[in-house]
């Protein structure tokens, strides 16, 4: 049950150009040249503004300098094997709203959870496409830049007491915020778009722009849970449909 | 792993080395027996010593070894009176009763007939008392004759007739007869025949239901060196004719047919009454080897127990006396003596000393129920052999000391040797022990899957098996990190090589990008494919490591698995359409705890598995039953069955029976190794065998069920479970 359908839709994600038209600075903070380097010569490519940094005492220079308009973070830098979550703390203690996305090869559940924690927007593994990152950033400067846009009706999907603004990047619970990551925002709008359809772990992965395995895909709706738990402790929308996927359950 | 074969175990081994320890008692007995030789021939030498003192005390007194004549007149024993010394007076009444005492025992020599052939018997005593010789007479005599005062003549009825030799020299006869029961008549034999009566004799007669009885006194200077009595029967009261004559002696008629009188000098016997000890006894005899005196017996007083008994003695009286006395005599005083009256004593001892030597005897009692040891030792007047001194002593003694000795000794060898046996027991139990708890602790440290679960027992002694243990410990360690190695390997594989795939796949992103030539596209898609089949490997490689700390934090919560199962059999049928995938289910909740999430990660495992292995065309079947308090869920697919030499190993980590190459889906072996894991995190195991006759293989997996939930999950919606 390899994830076909993902590689599949990646490409129409891939945001065009004129995205960046704002020419938004990007901080890349990884230890392996290559990488970085690749990163930002994609990020470059769409127009933005990259700044990459190799450690986290420069990363932090550079901060306290100037903000980043959104940060991609690895949690391993050099002989810091958790730089990149202090390097997290330390950037929302500069700033509480500039966007932060840890890309990291630590895939365990209490990573995710940790950096999640720690304020970040988004947790991806390495195993990202390139195109799914774009389209994180773009969704997560469309967030950012919620404020100044005006929400067209069909980018809102309301069911019931949810109500997912697509364009805002954002999701309440009768009236109130749902706070989720972007993974979590589009798992959750994959599930409500067509309410009583099951849709496979490989369908979600798509929507949610990742490769991952079966287990994340169940720790993510698991998280899921637990916020609109949070909100409402009758939440009982998400259904397990066990050996296929999820769904979302109509009044 | 245990050897074929008998085998002796250490504490057998060690009881065989202790049975050395036996030899111990041995030794003991050995030396207790050493000891009574030793003590023996201290109490050999003691009685000679005796002896010694004895006849030094009396050497050089002739005067009171014996009056003159005895040693002048031959050995003739038949004629000796002896005269005993008595201690208690006697009434002269014709009674038995008051004889009864040291010395008036009566004689038993045969008397010599002296005349006719008698057609009786009888028996004397004799003894002296202050001034008075007493004899008593019991005559066995079927009739009876008493003097008639009309038969008035000498001989003429049943009497008695005495004759001595006075101190003085002087020749004299008497004849005693009655007239019935009461005083005797005592008459005076003048040379002619004729009689007058004499009042220096006093007696008393008394007819018995078998003759008569004749009791007399004689006043002790009467009493020289001879003397004789005989007894004169007259049977028929008419005729008055004597039937028969019995004496002491060869006769009263003149002389010197007198017996000599052996008078034992008080003097002796107080001597040898002094020196006497207890439980021996003193002869003294003259050369003609008769008894002068004698004082002591043989038994042993009976021994009063001893007042104060400790513990220790009382158990060695109730334990171990029966065991010493089956090695040993008990010493018994219930053998068989000489009669008091022995007047004789003819043993080689004594003869030797009656020629000058001093000598010793060992003898047996005539039961065998002692030894009497002897040692006699010449007495000298001047330069002459006199007499001897002869000492008696048994053994029972010597026996009842070595005995006691033995008795302790064996007490203490008893004790030690058991006590030794018991330690060595107990020590040799514990190392036993031990080296079996260390054996099953190594056995068990490794549990069936070959993961190292379990420590070492008994790491902490300091000893030889300390060391066993803590050798084995820092191998299983090595074991248990390797092993932990081998699972995180994946893990860590995984981890280092995401970096730089995510590099390879960055930098074919951006080539993408780029303006290409047409023919490049191609390669980018060739790679594209190898790097995502390269990230599956990763991601299945670190699906089995990041699952197990994701286990520690998962809740338990109680679920009807066959619901999961329904869900999981109509997701596979979906995603695999053209394959037949049968599901049995009992068709009841089967409730167990633990997360479904999971169950539905080990069904994928195993349909998983079974699809691939399963022939092309042959059904996979999926079936859940419930056996007592267990949900038994088994996938059954067609095909080849396991390998023999894998089946132990199929659940552990990285283990793939699947042949090399030629699928698109890479295999890592990891899937069992997951089934396992969440198997057992549902507090229950998987195993895997084949199908009967062999074609495919069942994979079972059972899970305990839920038994402290009365959830009902028909009624609960299996989204929340």
């Amino acid at each position: 049950m390899a994830g076909e359908p993902a590689r599949a839709s990646a490409s129409r994600y891939i945001p065009v150009r004129g995205a960046a038209r704002l020419s938004r600075r990007i901080a890349i903070v990884e230890d392996d040249q290559g990488l970085r380097a690749n990163y930002a010569d994609v990020l470059r490519r769409q127009g933005y503004d990259v700044a990459t940094h190799a450690d986290r005492a420069a990363a932090m220079l550079a901060f306290r300098t100037r903000l980043p308009d959104l940060a991609i973070l690895d949690i391993g830098l050099g002989d810091e094997i958790d730089g990149g979550f202090a390097l997290c703390r330390d950037l929302r203690g500069l700033s509480a709203t500039v966007p932060i996305i840890f890309l990291t090869a630590r895939d365990s559940e209490f990573d995710t959870v940790s950096g999640l924690r720690l304020g970040a927007d988004d947790y991806l593994t390495k195993d990202a496409s390139l195109p799914h990152l774009l389209a994180r950033i773009a969704a997560l400067f469309r967030r950012a830049d919620a404020q100044g846009l005006e929400t067209q009706d069909e980018d809102v999907i309301e069911r019931g007491p949810l109500r997912l603004d697509m364009k805002r990047v954002t999701g309440s619970w009768n009236g109130r915020r749902i706070d989720l990551t972007l993974t979590e925002l589009w798992i959750v709008h994959a599930l409500a778009r067509h309410p009583g359809h099951v849709k496979n772990r490989e369908q979600l992965m798509g929507e949610a722009r990742m490769v991952v395995d079966d287990s994340t895909i169940t720790s993510h709706v698991k998280r899921i849970r637990k916020k609109l738990t949070a909100l409402d402790p009758g939440f009982d929308r998400i259904e397990s449909v066990y050996g296929m996927g999820y769904r979302w359950r109509e009044e | 792993m245990r050897l074929a074969g008998p085998r002796l175990a250490i504490p057998v081994k060690l009881a065989l080395v202790a049975s050395l320890l036996l030899l111990i008692p041995w030794v003991g007995y050995r030396y207790v027996r050493e000891l009574e030789r030793l003590l023996l021939r201290v109490q050999e030498q003691g009685l000679v010593s005796t002896a010694r003192a004895v006849a030094t005390a009396l050497n050089d007194r002739p005067n009171v070894l014996l009056a003159g004549e005895v040693y002048s007149v031959p050995a003739s024993f038949e004629r000796d009176l002896r005269v005993a010394n008595l201690e208690k007076p006697i009434v002269v009444d014709g009674r038995v009763s008051d004889w009864d005492q040291p010395g008036g025992e009566p004689h038993l020599e045969a008397a010599p007939a002296i005349a006719g052939e008698p057609p009786f018997s009888y028996r004397y005593r004799i003894g002296r008392h202050g001034t008075g010789v007493y004899a008593l007479f019991e005559v066995d005599d079927e009739r009876v004759v008493l003097r008639d005062p009309e038969r008035p003549e000498l001989g003429a009825s049943d009497h008695i007739q005495i004759a001595v030799v006075t101190a003085d020299d002087e020749f004299l006869r008497f004849a005693i007869d009655a007239r019935g029961d009461g005083p005797i008549s005592a008459w005076l034999v003048l040379e002619d025949g004729s009689r007058v009566p004499d009042n220096r004799i006093l007696g008393t007669w008394r007819t018995t239901a078998t003759g008569f009885q004749v009791e007399l006194r004689l006043p002790r200077t009467l009493i020289g060196p001879r003397l004789s009595f005989a007894v004169v029967d007259v049977d028929d009261p008419e005729t008055r004719t004597l039937v028969g004559q019995l004496g002491t002696a060869g006769g009263t008629a003149t002389r010197e047919q007198l017996g000599t009188v052996l008078v034992p000098s008080p003097e002796i016997s107080e001597l040898i009454r002094g020196l006497g000890r207890a439980s021996s006894r003193i002869w003294v005899v003259d050369v003609n080897r008769r008894v002068l005196a004698h004082a002591g017996s043989l038994r042993r007083p009976a021994q009063a127990p001893a007042a104060e008994t400790s513990t220790w003695d009382r158990i060695a009286e109730a334990w171990i006396q029966p065991l010493t006395r089956r090695l040993l005599d008990e010493p018994r005083e219930d053998f068989e003596d000489v009669p008091p009256g022995t007047y004789k004593q003819e043993g080689a001892e004594v003869v030797s000393a009656l020629a000058g030597r001093e000598a010793t005897r060992w003898r047996l009692t005539p039961d065998s129920r002692a030894v009497v040891l002897s040692a006699a030792h010449p007495v000298y007047v001047g330069e002459q052999v006199r007499g001897a001194v002869l000492v008696e002593q048994t053994t029972n003694d010597v026996l009842a000391v070595r005995n006691r000795e033995f008795g302790k000794l064996f007490a203490a060898i008893l004790a030690v040797s058991l006590l030794g046996a018991l330690a060595l027991l107990a020590f040799a139990s514990r190392l036993s022990w031990r080296v079996h708890r260390l054996r099953d602790g190594v056995e068990q440290a490794i549990d069936r899957h070959g993961r190292v679960s379990g420590g070492v027992p008994g790491t902490g002694a300091g000893d030889e098996i300390g060391d066993l243990a803590r050798s084995f410990a820092s191998i299983l360690e090595r074991q248990r990190q390797y092993t932990s190695y081998l699972e995180q390997v994946g893990n860590r594989l995984s981890h280092e090589i995401r970096t730089p795939v995510g590099v390879v796949r960055s930098s074919l992103d951006n080539l993408r990008l780029s303006p290409l030539p047409e023919g490049a596209r191609v390669y980018i898609e060739r790679a594209d494919e190898g790097l995502r089949r390269l990230a599956t490997i990763l991601s299945r490689m670190s699906e089995a490591t990041r699952l197990e700390p994701g286990l520690a934090a998962t809740e338990r919560e109680p679920y009807d698995m066959a619901a999961v199962l329904r869900g999981c059999v109509a997701g596979y049928r979906q995603a695999n359409p053209g394959r037949e995938i049968l599901l049995a289910e009992p068709g009841v909740p089967v409730v167990v705890l633990g997360a479904p999430d999971l169950m539905a990660q080990l069904v994928d495992k195993l349909v998983d598995n079974a699809l691939g292995f399963a022939r092309p065309g042959t059904p996979v079947k999926v079936e859940l039953a419930r056996h007592g308090r267990t949900a038994a869920l088994t996938v059954e697919n067609q095909g080849s069955p396991l390998p023999a030499q894998m089946i132990g190993r199929l659940f552990e980590s990285m283990v793939s029976i699947r042949p090399a190459g030629g699928e698109r889906e890479p295999h890592l072996g990891l899937g069992l190794y997951i089934v396992r894991l969440i198997a057992a995190f549902h507090g229950g195991e998987a195993s895997a065998r084949d199908r009967d006759g062999g074609d495919g293989v069942i994979v079972l997996v059972s899970i305990p069920l839920d038994s402290g939930s009365a959830l009902d999950s028909a009624s609960r919606p299996a989204a929340q479970a």
